[in-house]
């Protein structure tokens, strides 16, 4: 073994020390997977939302939307098909009669 | 470069690398971080590697822990951090006195340092790695490695 001086042992001497080792890269797929993880999150929340929304909107009596029921219904049995009509526009269209209501502000006119 | 490719260089060169990057940074946590962030995109493909790899790692290191410290809003003065040297005789208080002293040098002097005795870089390349000329970077070295005796003994 030689003998080493001055700068070159201290340079020896700082070689004895070992970086040490770091720890394993992330997975690389899970890191790529991070951004898709959270735009399906948050359209499951939306979803969430979405059910419970409408979940909690009052059910109305459902009239017969087909147009094929309305059709039979305008052939065989008029009084039906009036009665029918007169459910789905209360069902979908806005009351105008309401205070406040269309009806009530075109009449100030 | 696939992915045995860069898991294959983390083996061989992450513990340079990443005492490279604690030189750079002095916080341990964050020279990781940085290290991490060199290889993901490695194998990612969105670095495409040189052909002298050594070197090329040890650059891409540097850029993104500049980057790093460029993102700080002000660059806080780090408490030590943790220990990125591991002393021969397995104390930590050895180790951890040797990395305060290296906190002491200059960053110039302190990397060159670090890219030649851990790294084991020629001049030549920690100089390409810095972008300074090998004069420069010996002369940083022997500046370095007598004031760091000086301090350390």
């Amino acid at each position: 073994m030689t003998m080493k001086s001055g700068p070159e042992e201290f340079e020896f001497r700082l070689k004895q020390f070992r970086p040490r080792r770091p720890a394993t890269i992330p997975d690389e797929r899970l890191q790529r997977l991070r951004g898709p993880i959270w735009v399906a999150v948050a359209a499951a929340i939306a979803a969430v939302m979405l059910i419970a929304t409408w979940m909690k909107t009052p059910s109305s009596d459902q009239p017969p939307v087909d147009t094929t029921t309305l059709t039979t219904l305008a052939l065989e049995r008029p009084d039906e098909f009036d009665a029918a009509l007169a459910r789905i526009s209360r069902a979908s269209l806005p009351d105008v009669t309401q205070p406040g209501g269309a009806l009530h502000q075109l009449a100030k006119f | 470069m696939n992915r045995d490719d860069a898991h294959r260089l983390y083996d061989e060169h992450g513990p340079a690398l990443l005492a490279y990057a604690c030189a750079l940074l002095r916080d341990p946590s964050a020279a990781e971080d940085v290290l991490h962030q060199v290889f993901l995109n490695v194998i990612r493909g969105r670095a495409a590697v040189a052909q002298d790899v050594k070197p090329y790692l040890f650059r891409a290191v540097r850029n993104t822990a500049l980057n790093h410290i460029r993102g700080q809003a002000r660059e806080v003065e780090l408490a030590d951090g943790g220990v990125w040297l591991e002393s021969p005789d397995g104390s930590t208080e050895t180790a951890l006195a040797l990395q305060s002293a290296l906190k002491t040098l200059p960053d110039e002097q302190r990397e060159v340092m670090v890219l030649k005795i851990w790294g084991e870089l020629t001049f030549e390349e920690a100089a390409s790695v810095i972008g300074i000329s090998p004069n420069t970077a010996a002369s940083r070295y022997r500046y370095g490695l007598a004031k760091l005796k000086e301090i350390w003994q």
